[in-house]
């Protein structure tokens, strides 16, 4: 069975370019705010990794993920922020509250899937 | 990891767009690709409608963040010129605060050619796609074949999953060119755009349609 990613961001575009790239290998769900991101990681099927940008409407992607890590429940989802900026401020806040990995834009599509991959395999090798 | 192309594209050359390096960054998936660009020219159309409204507002701040947005959305779909041009058109937002409008308005000029080329080249690939599906039936909604999708549907709704695009493509022969047309279209819409919980109220309103 496809494992589960969800990915957030609020422009369809690049949802639709990371589902092009990651929906042959994996079942794809989808968010464009903070909010419902965070009520679909919670809910009783939740996904095994989450792509998150930071740049939401609402609450941004930090706030997404402190939230994310402060609860027991979704502590072990790893978190891959989607950016399009290399700010050295924002990559060590990322980091601090737990994010797992960056993704830069403009995307490639080699690197996201190593990328999902790995942490993926991390995961599971954590949960051993 | 593979880059062989998985699934065929129908045309070698797009103006405006590097179909290899398009390819290339869908991991040679032909029918993404095409999704990917025909979502492009659906979405993008007003674009730059919407950056010169902006402009003649004096919201520059607007300007940048829309231009800075064509420009990504332009690189996923490999349309190069276009994402110079966005950029171009970016990068004299960022420069100054005081905008010299000749600039700005030749900066906007080349992203209304580049898009404009891009969409006219997209849509020769949809008349392409269009003239290989069969015609519409024009039948009769049949309630005991659209039941068991419009169930599928609305549990991948519930949980945001997008293959409901996918199952939306299944009933679209049944429901397209019928009496609930309007519906399927808005639905088609919401799908599109990840408003999954508008989407399920549309849903709604087609089953009570439907079934009463």
């Amino acid at each position: 069975m496809k494992e589960r990613l969800l990915i957030v961001d609020d422009a369809p575009e690049n949802l639709d370019f990371l589902g092009a790239v990651l929906q042959d290998k994996y079942k794809i769900v989808a968010a464009r705010d903070g909010e419902k991101a965070l009520q679909l990681a919670g809910s009783s099927n939740p996904p095994a990794l989450i792509l998150l940008d930071l740049m939401l409407p609402g609450i941004s992607g930090f706030e997404v993920c402190r939230k994310l890590k402060d609860d027991p429940a979704t502590r072990e989802i790893p978190v891959l922020f989607i950016t399009g900026s290399v700010d050295f401020q924002d990559l060590q806040r990322g980091f601090e509250l737990g994010g797992a990995d960056f993704i830069f834009k403009p995307f490639n599509h080699l690197l996201i899937l190593h990328r999902v991959a790995t942490h993926l395999e991390l995961k599971r090798l954590r949960a051993e | 990891m593979s880059t062989e192309v998985r699934s065929p594209f129908p045309v070698k050359k797009l103006k405006g767009i590097d179909v290899d390096k398009g390819l290339y960054r869908v991991g040679g998936n032909g029918q993404a690709y095409i999704r990917l660009l025909l979502k492009f020219a659906r979405n993008q159309a007003g674009q730059s409608g919407e950056i010169r409204q902006a402009a003649t507002r004096g919201e520059y701040r607007t300007v940048k963040k829309l231009a800075h947005r064509l420009k990504g959305v332009a690189a996923n779909v490999a349309a190069e010129r276009l994402q110079g041009a966005a950029q171009r058109l970016e990068e004299v937002c960022t420069a100054d605060e005081q905008y010299p409008f000749e600039n700005l308005e030749k900066k906007l000029q080349q992203v209304e050619l580049e898009l404009n080329q891009v969409i006219s080249s997209i849509r020769t690939l949809e008349s392409a796609a269009i003239e290989g599906l069969p015609a519409p039936s024009g039948r009769k909604v049949d309630p005991s074949f659209i039941k068991p999708l419009l169930q599928q549907l609305e549990n991948l709704l519930e949980q945001a999953d997008t293959e409901a695009a996918t199952v939306l493509e299944k009933l679209s022969f049944c429901l397209q060119n019928s009496e609930l047309g309007e519906q399927y279209s808005r639905l088609t819409v919401q799908i599109s755009q990840y408003e999954f919980e508008e989407a399920l109220e549309t849903l709604k309103e087609l089953r009570l349609h439907i079934f009463g």
